[in-house]
């Protein structure tokens, strides 16, 4: 393709998308003087440029554009939506013409009358604009021209109204001068006239100037006549050209054509001197400021030169000095044009392209690659040199090679830069896309973008592209409801989409949060059920966060039925998967009415990276540091070790447990018997943090990233390979996919930990009683639960071997041993831990008793094993949560064979009930626990309505809910309301507990959706009504 | 396979577990000696591992594991003459492979007029990757089809 053709094209995209955000922030400020120039003189660089080019389809649009934006800039025309439509259409259709002529080096054939005759309507004040406003301002508009003109060219009258109303002397002189700054155009550009499809209607004042432009004869201009007519103005603008050239002031161009281009700019910017079209000054000499540097003597050096080349054709002198005079006259805005708008560039960071002083140059983007590819040797190279003198004591090379280091260095950085670009290129389009969909949808949206000069790498800015636009879309389609939703859920009738980026330690983080409707966690977590991905057991035990991240699951988001019902899905999951293959994560936290926010974050660049090697089975590897965290040294021994918690490898971190994974086990590397010491690799893949356990780490290198060959693809633990600077091939581990290989479901029990672990820490602070039973490790029972310790003597404890008891405060009290290890003292006293419920009494031998603890569970791995709850950390030791249930029901199931406690029998003895009590009071909270706990429950409170429903946000399950009515803020019927109207709780039986006990307070519990009624401190009532509750509720509700 | 328009056509001959191979010359970039290799763990049995080859990455593929055949045993050592484990470089898509095998033998210019089909009766695995068979003085020359033996698409649609 011809070099100025592909160069247009580039430069009139470019020029276009500017147009497409500016055209909407215009419409959103329609007075925005600014926005609207710079709108301006884009569509008309783009006219003049296809002028130029001959290219008749695009100019006849771009003109008549270019036509709608001046009458707004000069205030004939408002700024309406349905002109800014119009405009958008007319780029739309430029966009059209340029990607044809990108195909085929030529214009289609085709015909552009119906755009331009509604845009020529429009310009006329016809159809969607409103004429009313344009005379009042027309006038003082022609005000302003006539002042000027008066002053340039006295010997003129100056008409005060439209063209239409002038009388034929006085209009002819304007039309006229008119008329001559087209013809010039024309001239300069060498195109034909786009008359053609113009034709039709003659009132257009643009129309009666192409018109006269095809006819030289119309020419009649006082000035340019006299001056020598057209040719001569034009010959004379092309000296004045050279000259410059000749003394360096102006850049000459080996390409004739861009030097004419050139050219024509500054004969604008003359004849507009001349003629006092102070926009067009300003705009030509900022334009124009790329190639010369404007000052005074500059200036003044021009009228001299011009004025000497016209008096060559004859020009009579008094006009010459007109026209020289109008040109000094207009010296102050020309320089300060261009002064101030490096001042503007400066300080705005539009990050628009338009480089001020800075002088740029297009580079095709494969060189670029090329260049990063041997960049990327080089560095590789320079590693490998590196290796090698450092094995050497000294080495002559050692100077030379620290300098060639530090060279390397710089030049990756800077080719580094080169490939840097704003994310905001990958936005340019966004703002159109979202005014286009909220006028398509009826909707009204407003688009923020914050940090759209954040920069990365080329190629990830390529690749993020179509997700974020994705994203976006999705957004203003699926996520803000229609207005009318929006008033009656109380927000404003304008939905808002913010976008935001921001470095973030090696990544860029990209947020697109919206405040619409959110996901109806209930809708997805239905449509993942009847898909299959997950069953109802799995999904109760997620949060709403994690049903809501469904949508990025492939099986979810093709379904169109699930779109309709999500309202979101289409493709979010080849959102993430594109986002992933460049290294990236997607998350999301949705709130059901409050709007969505995504989060993105992204390496800065893919082709070098910095990982730390590490090495596992005398095989090294290398982790991307973007993925690490920090490296721990585990002794074999001692604080620091790997515990494990029946064969599950755990560690101790900050009083937190890592769960770890051996790279040996994931690479399928025979296990070694006990490793003296390893290095744990804290590694983070999205909010998952885990270890990976190496046998020894070794340094971080710069590494380039080679994709692996396609025969290990399908390796997704693999991300690629490198070669090292000893020359030896490694293979780069992928976080994301260790992760996965381990465990796909580590992050939802991860996120489940941490949320049982915040919730405790926030509500369970509890004293613990810490004994040894068995095994070494400490066992934790709540001290509410046991009503006694017991020391008694071995003697008396009948039927050892089989059916432990002894005799206890007058009855036969069950002794049960803690596990199969546990053995009864031969001889002294046995110490016993006393439970008692209601008549029955059990004990729970131990070894010994070791400590009381007041703490938070800090975290708790849940276990299948009969008889512990959990592990936990208290007072930095891993420890058995005894569940104490498990034990009453064995006792009592064998001996006594009640069908006791409904809960128990109901729920098992593995999982006891949940209840939720709901109580401001904090005596009757306190009283509640240990009363529930001892009959089984497991128990939570919430010290008012507001902490219970935030409980339910957080995907908390209950099998019964036991609420106050009276309380501070929300009341128990209003409680009982919100849980009813829907969620996860909407089925859960809940039981009012009041001290109000009116026939009228029963009554409205039932209407508000209480299960049952009981007065306060009716304990027994309030165990039956309990288990009745969950005998008929109970197992379908249960978790 | 050019072999109609050529008289004649010149193969790499290599031996594996006792079998006369020939890859066609021009397909060969380099025949390489024991090199020190990267394996790659979890990997297909006949990924034998990576090597640098002059800065680039090569996949070395044993050519005994990809053909069902055993491993080398010392008692397959009986000639003289073997090195152990020599590879032949070919690409894929650009891609380079590195070809494990027994021993590199001399270049022969073989006419077309001892080529012959595949036997119908060859066996699955083999007659996957064979272009076609030779008929030299006292052995056969099997023709390694490199394009179908590197084609992992295919492959991973049989496994």
């Amino acid at each position: 393709m011809d070099d100025l053709l592909s160069e247009f094209l580039t430069e009139t995209n470019e020029s276009i998308d500017v147009v497409d955000v500016e055209l909407v922030r215009l419409e959103q400020n329609p007075n925005d003087k600014e926005v609207l120039d710079n709108i301006f003189r884009l569509v008309h660089t783009i006219k003049g440029t296809c002028g130029f080019l001959g290219l008749p389809r695009l100019e006849a649009v771009a003109h008549s554009g270019e036509n709608v934006l001046g009458k707004f800039r000069d205030g004939e025309l408002l700024v309406t939506p349905e002109a800014v439509t119009l405009i958008l259409a007319s780029l739309d259709r430029i966009k059209e013409l340029l990607a044809a002529l990108e195909e085929t080096e030529a214009e289609p054939e085709g015909d552009d009358a119906d755009l331009i005759d509604q845009l020529d309507a429009c310009a006329e004040g016809n159809g969607p604009a409103a004429p009313a406003a344009a005379d009042a301002v027309d006038v003082a508009a022609d005000e302003a021209v006539s002042e000027a003109v008066e002053e340039d060219v006295p010997s003129e009258d100056i008409p005060a109204d439209s063209e239409e109303a002038i009388d034929p002397g006085l209009g002819r002189a304007l039309k006229a001068g008119e008329v001559s700054l087209d013809e010039l155009e024309a001239a300069f550009n060498a195109a034909p006239g786009p008359e053609d499809e113009m034709g039709g209607d003659s009132g257009s004042p643009l129309h009666v100037e192409e018109l006269s432009l095809n006819d030289e004869a119309d020419v009649d201009d006082a000035v340019l006549v006299d001056v020598g007519g057209l040719a001569g103005v034009s010959g004379a603008f092309e000296s004045v050209l050279e000259s410059l050239a000749q003394s360096g002031r102006y850049p000459a161009f080996a390409d004739t054509k861009v030097q004419a281009a050139l050219g024509a700019d500054l004969g604008h910017l003359l004849l507009a001197a001349m003629t006092n079209d102070q926009h067009v000054v300003q705009a030509k000499a900022s334009d124009l400021q790329k190639y010369i540097a404007w000052d005074t003597a500059l200036l003044a050096s021009i009228s001299t030169q011009l004025r000497s080349e016209m008096a060559a054709f004859d020009a009579p002198s008094e006009e010459l000095d007109k026209l020289q005079a109008a040109l000094e006259r207009q010296a102050h805005l020309i320089i300060p044009a261009a002064q101030a708008n490096d001042g503007k560039d400066g300080a705005s960071e539009k990050g628009s392209g338009k480089g001020g002083s800075n002088q740029t140059l297009r580079v095709i983007v494969d060189l670029l690659e090329d260049l990063m590819n041997l960049v990327s040797e080089l560095v590789l190279t320079r590693n490998q040199l590196n290796q090698m003198v450092r094995r050497t004591e000294e080495s002559e090379f050692a100077v030379p090679l620290q300098r060639l280091s530090q060279c390397t260095t710089e030049l990756q950085e800077g080719v580094m830069k080169t490939r840097m670009q704003p994310i905001g290129n990958a936005w340019s389009k966004l703002p159109r896309i979202v005014r286009d969909l909220s006028h398509e949808l009826s909707k009204d949206i407003e688009l923020e973008m914050n940090g759209a000069d954040t920069e990365l790498d080329r190629q990830v800015l390529e690749l993020i592209k179509d997700p974020l636009t994705h994203m976006v879309r999705n957004s203003a389609d699926h996520g803000v409801e229609m207005p009318d939703d929006r008033e009656k859920a109380g927000k404003p009738r304008q939905g808002k989409i913010t976008l935001n980026a921001y470095h973030e330690g090696g990544h860029i983080v990209i947020t697109i949060a919206d405040d619409g409707a959110g996901i109806n966690a209930d809708k997805l977590r239905a449509k993942a059920l009847e898909n299959g991905l997950a069953t109802e057991a799995e999904l109760d035990a997620m949060s709403e966060n994690q049903i809501q991240r469904f949508i990025f699951h492939a099986g979810l988001s093709t379904a169109q039925a699930v779109t309709s019902v999500s309202g979101r899905g289409v493709g979010m999951d080849v959102v993430r998967t594109n986002i992933e293959k460049i290294g990236g994560t997607v998350d999301m936290t949705s709130n059901f009415g409050k709007g969505t926010t995504f989060y993105i974050k992204i390496p800065l660049t893919l082709a070098i990276v910095s990982a730390l090697i590490v090495e596992s089975k005398e095989e090294r590897f290398a982790i991307p540091q973007i993925a690490v965290l920090e490296l721990v040294h585990a002794d074999k021994t001692g604080e620091n070790s790997i515990e494990h918690i029946n064969k599950t490898p755990v560690f101790r971190l900050r009083n937190r447990l890592l769960p770890l994974i051996y790279l040996r086990d994931v690479l399928g590397f025979e296990p070694t018997e006990n490793n003296d010491e390893a290095f744990i690799v804290v590694t983070q893949v999205g909010s998952f943090v885990f270890g990976i356990v190496v046998d020894q780490v070794f340094d971080t290198e710069e590494i380039v990233v080679k994709p692996v060959a396609p025969a290990l693809k399908e390796l997704s633990v693999y991300s690629g390979n490198t070669i090292l600077g000893d020359g030896s091939v490694i293979l780069i581990l992928d976080p994301n996919g260790v992760a996965a290989q381990v465990s796909s479901t580590t992050e939802t029990e991860q996120e489940m930990i941490d949320d049982l672990a915040a919730e405790i820490s926030a509500s369970d602070r509890e004293t613990m009683l810490l004994f040894s039973a068995g095994n070494e490790t400490p066992k934790a029972v709540p001290l509410s639960l046991v009503a006694r310790l017991e020391d008694i003597d071995v003697n008396r404890i009948e039927d050892r071997d089989v059916r432990p008891t002894v005799q206890y405060r007058g009855n036969l009290m069950p002794v049960l041993k803690m596990n199969e290890d546990t053995e009864f003292r031969k001889e002294g006293k046995q110490p016993i831990l006393v439970f008692t419920d209601q008549d029955h009494t059990m004990g729970i031998a131990c070894d010994e008793i070791l400590d009381f603890v007041v703490t938070d569970l800090s975290v708790v791995f849940s276990t299948q094993r009969d008889g512990i709850v959990g592990y936990s950390i208290i007072a930095v030791n891993v420890t058995e949560s005894i569940d104490v249930s498990y034990f009453s029901k064995i006792a009592f199931k064998n001996w006594f064979d009640t069908g006791r406690s409904g809960a128990k029998s109901a729920n098992g003895p593995k999982d006891p009930a949940r209840v939720l009590v709901v109580e401001d009071s904090a005596f009757f909270r306190n009283m509640m626990r240990p009363l529930l706990s001892a009959a089984g429950y497991r128990v939570t409170l919430a010290s008012d309505a507001e902490e219970a429903l935030e409980m339910r946000e957080r995907g908390r399950d209950f099998s019964l809910i036991i609420s106050d009515i009276e309380m501070p803020g929300k009341s128990g019927f209003e409680l009982a309301e919100e849980v009813r109207k829907g969620g996860r709780w909407q089925h859960t039986p809940m039981i009012a507990l009041s001290s109000l006990s009116t026939a009228r307070d029963f009554d409205q519990g039932r209407k508000s959706g209480f299960n049952d009624y009981v007065v306060k401190l009716d304990r027994d009532a309030l165990l039956e009504v309990m288990s009745e509750q969950l005998g008929v509720n109970g197992n379908k509700n249960a978790a | 396979m050019t072999e109609v328009s050529a008289p004649s056509q010149d193969f790499v001959t290599l031996r594996l577990a006792g079998q006369l191979i020939g890859i066609p010359v021009l397909q060969v970039h380099d025949v390489l000696k024991a090199q020190n290799m990267t394996p790659v763990p979890i990997a297909e049995t006949w990924v034998a591992g990576l090597i640098n080859l002059r800065g680039r990455i090569v996949t070395c593929i044993d050519l005994r594991a990809r053909l069902g055949l055993p491993q080398q045993t010392p008692s397959d050592d009986s000639e003289e003459d073997v090195i152990h484990r020599m590879s032949v470089v070919v690409e894929q898509n650009g891609e380079p492979y590195s070809l494990l095998i027994d021993k590199v033998g001399d270049v022969l210019s073989l006419p077309i007029d001892d080529y012959e089909r595949n036997p119908i009766t060859l066996e699955p695995s083999w007659a996957e990757v064979s272009a076609g068979v030779y008929r030299l003085d006292g052995e056969l020359l099997v023709i390694l089809d490199v394009d179908r033996l590197l084609d992992f698409a295919t492959l991973a649609d049989a496994a």
